[in-house]
């Protein structure tokens, strides 16, 4: 069904001559509406995409294929055979198949997000997820009340441990006390699909103590979500740390389950990442009352989609790898009115210093990758 | 803080073995009707597609005038969608390996294929998009048990297990199925008709595997997302080889491996207990039985062989 879908796509376009350029994404594991890192990507291209429509009137169509690792090439090549001007690919799983079919498009531009790939026609993007995950750490070392956060990664692999690692510094820098407690869903790509397996985790780390929870596991972390969501609270056994956190939630109106449930409990947290998940941490749909997204970490694979479309369209798309960090805005973390009564004025503030200090160099934060 | 852990093990071990028990306990019906069925985690899948799209449309236009709001009857609709569709797709098995007589391998692994690429289509024509489904606002309820609360099809789980073993070996259609399984010929010369009780046997094991999918998607979770059966099937295959066809060794094997996946969400990040190694116990111990080492496993049989009546 799918190959019929691409062909006719193919057939449409050769014989129609009316839009100005093609664009093509191509999806490997999680899926399209992973509501983090295939979905940003997504969205910036939307966004570029609309504007320059809007600003140029010129017409560009977006060519999507969600597949596998395995098959990411073979839509690659079926996009560009199309004829589009530009491919992205999020993903270090379409690493090789970027490298196979650039070699056949030349005329194509293909951007790789999370890995490097060398080519005339390739740019890589890779972040400094140790430097965005070292803010959500300090964020969460902050916060917690029983000095135990989790993390939740999806395939256990270099990037991943990455963020992990990113964050662990932080949390230890802003609570030396704390424990951090880690866990991978798995070792084959199946681990970014598995959230009932995410949430098992989950639970198991809110059982040794756990009251904030740090997700990087595509759309497993759904499960941690889904687990912070219904449990909502914890009845504390040993005692808690003063933290910020207390007077934060003081101010805010819990929602009604949370009234009903959670008498003399405190509150559970997740934090999303790659896009801003914190919305989805709003049970009532109602953003004033209490929230459980306490942030996101933000990996701007938006802005480096929705700067490769402007560079196409501008002329002056040029191969290379992109490195991004704190430094290019390319990570940070998410503030918005789901969290913003949570996070007080002088978190902000350290959080700008730390900032400033790691751009600096003043502060260095190991990149698992480079160890 | 102890006990907490203790009793998060235990549910957690619980929970794991949930779908392995219901799929493996549907691969025990087929099976011993001398039907192959690696179709387990195809159907799995199918039923954790089909619970979640029916209770999202059977709630939406609830839950769009008012979010949250309270469609009890809505994740049931969708068990009972996933039991129809389990036996429907199960029903395909069965055609082509007991009417056309093809190789029960490669019809399994058809299914198991169309399991990943035929969701993802109508998830693209639903949602537009290839891998989730929307969430659900009404999942499954949690009944309590003691300092426990689990699913609904957890407990079902665990009650079918005598359930099974009573079919199987105290009613007539248990000897029969049993029959069919072991000598069709024998059992074909009395008058039993062995397509029926295959069909029967393989409908069944569509039925049972696909609640497992359902407690993953809108039991365990709220929502589909594509290959969320993350192997469960295979297991429930390796622990029906590991039980040895009966329904308590099923139990025992379902619960073993569940109980090692629990630790190692409990123990994983140390060195403890590699999840690499935890992973791949259920398919080592289920070697060791097939070579013999560890008791010895005999299969119907008349397993995988179609029956022509001669």
């Amino acid at each position: 069904m799918r190959i019929v879908i691409s062909l006719l796509v193919a057939a449409s376009l050769a014989f129609a001559v009316a839009q100005d350029y093609v664009f093509g994404i191509t999806f490997d594991a999680g899926g399209k509406f992973d509501g983090s890192f295939n979905e940003g990507t997504w969205r910036g291209m939307e966004r570029a995409i609309a504007e320059v429509e809007a600003d140029f009137g010129l017409e560009i169509d977006l060519l999507e294929f969600e597949g596998t690792p395995d098959t990411a090439a073979g839509g690659m090549r079926t996009i560009a055979a199309a004829g589009a001007e530009l491919i992205v690919a999020p993903g270090f799983l379409q690493a090789d198949a970027i490298a196979a079919a650039s070699a056949e498009f030349p005329d194509t531009a293909f951007v790789l997000i999370d890995d490097v790939r060398e080519g005339p026609n390739i740019r890589s993007v890779v972040f400094k997820e140790q430097e965005g995950s070292f803010l959500v750490g300090y964020i969460a070392g902050t916060m917690s009340q029983t000095g135990v956060v989790g993390f939740v990664g999806g395939m256990d692999i270099p990037l991943i441990r990455a963020f992990n690692l990113g964050y662990e510094e932080g949390v230890l820098y802003a609570c030396p006390n704390c424990t951090v407690i880690s866990n991978y869903v798995g070792v084959t790509p199946a681990a970014w699909n598995d959230p009932a397996r995410a949430k098992e985790l989950a639970t198991a780390q809110q059982a040794q103590g756990a009251d904030i929870i740090y997700a990087a596991a595509g759309a497993s972390g759904f499960g941690v979500i889904d687990f912070v969501r219904e449990t909502m609270c914890y009845r504390p056994t040993t005692p808690l740390r003063e933290t910020p956190l207390r007077a934060q939630i003081a101010d805010i109106e819990p929602h009604a389950a949370y009234a009903q449930a959670c008498q003399n409990a405190q509150p559970l947290f997740f934090i999303g990442v790659d896009s801003n998940q914190n919305p989805l941490g709003d049970t009532d749909g109602n953003p004033e009352t209490l929230n459980h997204g306490l942030t996101s970490m933000l990996k701007r694979v938006d802005v480096a989609a929705y700067n490769a479309v402007y560079d196409v369209v501008d002329g002056v798309f040029e191969p290379g790898t992109q490195v991004l960090g704190l430094a290019e805005d390319g990570v940070g973390y998410a503030l918005d009115e789901y969290n913003e009564a949570l996070i007080p004025e002088d978190l902000r503030l350290e959080l700008e210093v730390i900032r400033d200090m790691i751009v600096s160099g003043q502060l260095q934060v190991t990149d698992y990758r480079q160890q | 803080m102890e006990t907490i852990v203790i009793l998060t093990l235990v549910a957690s071990a619980v929970r794991a073995t949930t779908p392995l028990l219901l799929a493996a306990l549907g691969g025990l019906f087929s099976e011993r009707s001398g039907v192959v069925n690696i179709a387990l985690e195809g159907i799995i899948l199918f039923g954790a597609f089909s619970a979640a799209i029916v209770t999202y449309y059977v709630e939406q236009p609830f839950v769009r005038d008012t979010p949250g709001a309270v469609v009890w009857y809505a994740p049931w609709l969708g068990v009972l969608a996933a039991m129809v569709v389990g036996a429907l797709v199960a029903g395909i098995h069965a055609v082509v390996s007991i009417r056309y007589k093809a190789d029960q391998i490669i019809s399994a692994v058809a299914i198991n294929l169309m399991a990943i690429g035929v969701p993802s289509v109508i998830l693209m024509g639903l949602f537009g998009n290839s891998t989730t489904s929307g969430t659900v606002t009404n999942r499954l309820p949690l009944w309590s048990l003691g300092p426990f609360t689990f699913s609904p099809l957890v407990y079902l789980a665990f009650v079918l297990v005598p359930v099974v073993w009573f079919v199987v070996f105290r009613t007539a259609f248990g000897l029969r199925l049993r029959s069919v399984g072991e000598h069709p010929e024998a059992a074909d010369s009395v008058g039993i008709s062995v397509t029926r009780m295959r069909y029967a046997g393989v409908m069944l094991s569509g039925v049972l595997a696909a609640l497992g999918g359902a407690y993953l998607s809108i039991g365990a979770f709220n929502q589909f997302i594509t290959e969320m059966s993350g192997g469960r099937g295979f297991i429930a295959l390796a622990a029906l080889i590991f039980g040895k066809w009966h329904p308590l060794g099923v139990l025992g094997a379902t619960l073993l491996f569940g109980a090692f996946q629990a630790l190692e969400t409990q123990l994983g990040g140390t060195a403890l207990l590699p999840p690499t190694v935890v992973q791949s116990i259920p398919f080592i111990l289920t070697m060791l039985v097939l070579a013999g080492f560890v008791g010895r496993a005999i299969p119907p049989k008349a397993i995988g062989k179609p029956f022509i009546k001669s």
